[in-house]
């Protein structure tokens, strides 16, 4: 699939900016700050319809956007002729006396409305309509930081391409919640034990499909992995394995856990502990990796990823690259050139478009960021 | 909510009071209490009175523990519903939908919510004990769970259909699945799958009747 159009409207740094987009690789360049990013983390919201970066859905609302303070992002997408149009807006709640109310860290109350065709849908439901992957400095994280994270890349993939995961996740989590009040209520004395039967008939339940759809994809992602990593090694590089492992953390049964689980007030198996486990030559690559390998590690992963909507979807997903060429020798970005090039639409940026391993011809747009104004790139 | 210097104190108290009832927003509350200043003495009377005698002369049924005037409630007093089939529900609101259908023709049971541990809700705060006493009653051989079909319903009825089954007694839960009148294409998915788990065989026509 491919993007046509894009329009952000109070979306951080932009104020206003339509973009009509190609199929082939567009390069987006300028300086820091000038808002790549932010139109990369635009272009993704409408596939993941969450801020991967913002840590409250206001932070997206242009600081000094005027009232109402809506943001607003919608891109036009084409998946084998027919056009799919996505909007997700977040406006921050109006108080009582018409400024807005703000949360303890300064960011505004938000509502969301996601609309796909024009029609209002839940996140949960609009998730798919666009798919895409996205590579930033921070993937390198896949690899270095909490198990969550890579639970999370996962479950974006499968989000992606099974709508239902989403409401699977929020419903175990609140089942997980529930179950966990109630560990602490026992603990207290101010409820019995045989009341948790009901929330473990509950929680395992919940937790069934997730497993299963955890399971699927990591099954399917593993070879595309090692395949990547191979792809992306110098001729001269001795051959690095790169193995996933997916981890269910489903041993012992909730019942069997019982006993631990009340002791320490919380559950302790279910799929809010699954670890997706990365080894490097059969180690883990988070202990005993150089930064260099982890970094590689990391993009093989999203390019598995890439790989795994395309196939799954049978579509490539739209491919973003967020300004990742800087960090990677030379003959790395050509390889990694050379494989998103297989996909429909890559979009990146760079602060040095000496980095971007593209030259001119192979470019299907170039534009420079200036003044917080977009430019087609002069030739 | 912020008080502005232009409202009068007793106008912005009365507006608070409004705010602070279940579904209104600041501007509904200021439009109920303008709506209240300009109507007659006695509209803003009888919406006082009101007031106070919802909760002066209202109690819980002692045996159904729905709202009512009079104990016991006109339900459990009414001889023509059977005795032997309690539904039981979260909220008295919810008796209020079953009897608009019309379709039952038993005894209620309200909980006054559902089980939800972080919200410190167990079942002891509900009025589980209560259902359970009624029970002891050999009469009922039958009764019919209508929780909510959200996670804290769902785990309401796991609880009682535990503790009642128990007793011997046999409890039933309300089918969930497609709302009459919904289409196949528009239901979400958990919706329908709840729907196919629950499936029910087709009775087949006779013909010779």
């Amino acid at each position: 699939m491919h993007l046509t159009r894009v329009q952000l409207s109070n979306f951080r740094s932009w104020a206003e900016l339509s973009l009509d987009l190609v199929p082939g690789v567009s390069l987006v360049s300028g300086a820091n700050a000038a808002g790549k990013s932010n139109l990369v983390e635009a272009i993704y919201l409408l596939a993941a319809l969450r801020s991967t970066r913002a840590q409250t859905e206001g932070e997206m609302i242009r600081w000094s956007a005027p009232q109402p303070q809506i943001m607003r992002v919608a891109g036009t997408a084409l998946s084998e002729g027919e056009p799919t149009e996505v909007e997700v807006a977040v406006a921050a709640r109006d108080g009582a006396a018409g400024g807005s109310a703000r949360q303890r860290s300064g960011a505004p109350l938000t509502s969301k409305r996601i609309r796909v065709n024009g029609v209002a849908r839940r996140a949960a439901d609009a998730l798919g309509a666009i798919r895409a992957v996205q590579f930033t400095t921070l993937d390198i994280e896949l690899l270095t930081g909490s198990s969550a994270l890579r639970r999370r890349f996962l479950d974006v993939a499968v989000g992606q391409l099974t709508p239902s995961h989403a409401a699977a996740l929020s419903r175990y989590q609140r089942a997980l919640t529930q179950r966990n009040a109630l560990l602490k209520r026992i603990a207290e004395g101010s409820a019995r034990e045989s009341e948790l039967d009901q929330w473990d008939d509950l929680l395992s339940a919940a937790a069934a499909p997730i497993w299963e759809a955890r399971s699927a994809a990591a099954h399917a992602l593993s070879p595309q992995v090692e395949q990547q990593h191979l792809a992306l090694r110098a001729p001269n590089d001795p051959a690095e394995t790169i193995a996933l492992i997916y981890v269910p953390a489903n041993e012992p049964g909730l019942r069997e856990s019982r006993r631990r689980d009340l002791a320490r007030g919380s559950t302790s198996a279910g799929p809010h502990r699954d670890e997706l486990l990365i080894d490097l030559d059969g180690r883990p690559a988070a202990n005993f990796a150089s930064r260099a390998q982890q970094r590689a590690a990391a993009l093989s992963l999203r390019l598995a990823e890439a790989d795994y909507l395309r196939s799954q979807a049978g579509d490539p997903p739209v491919v973003l690259l967020d300004d990742i060429f800087s960090e990677l020798d030379p003959p790395r970005r050509e390889r990694t050139a050379a494989a998103v090039s297989a996909m429909e639409q890559v979009i990146l940026t760079s602060a040095d478009p000496a980095a971007a391993p593209f030259a001119r011809s192979e470019l299907a747009a170039s534009w420079q960021i200036d003044d917080g104004r977009m430019r087609a790139a002069q030739g | 909510m912020q008080r502005s210097p232009a409202t009068a104190p007793t106008i912005a108290r009365l507006i608070e009071a409004f705010h602070r009832l279940p579904g209104i927003g600041p501007k509904s509350a200021q439009r109920l209490a303008y709506h209240v200043l300009r109507a007659p003495r006695a509209e803003a009377e009888a919406l006082s009175e009101a007031l106070l005698e919802v909760k002066d002369s209202t109690r819980l049924c002692a045996a159904c523990q729905n709202i009512t005037d009079a104990d016991p409630c006109a339900i459990c007093l009414d001889s023509d519903r059977s005795a032997s089939t309690i539904c039981v529900v979260e909220e008295p609101l919810d008796v209020a939908a079953i009897e608009r259908s019309g379709v039952y023709r038993g005894r209620y049971h309200v909980l006054h919510g559902a089980i939800s541990p972080m919200d410190g809700i167990g079942p002891e705060d509900l009025k589980v004990g209560e259902l359970l006493a009624r029970l002891g009653d050999a009469s009922i051989d039958e009764v019919i769970l209508a929780m909510n079909p959200n996670l804290e319903g769902e785990a309401t009825a796991g609880y009682l259909s535990r503790v009642i089954g128990a007793m011997g007694v046999r409890v039933t839960r309300i089918a969930h699945g497609l709302p009459v009148g919904a289409d196949v294409e528009y239901a979400d998915e958990r919706t329908l799958r709840a729907a196919m788990t629950h499936r029910v065989e087709v009775e087949q026509p006779n013909g010779d009747d």
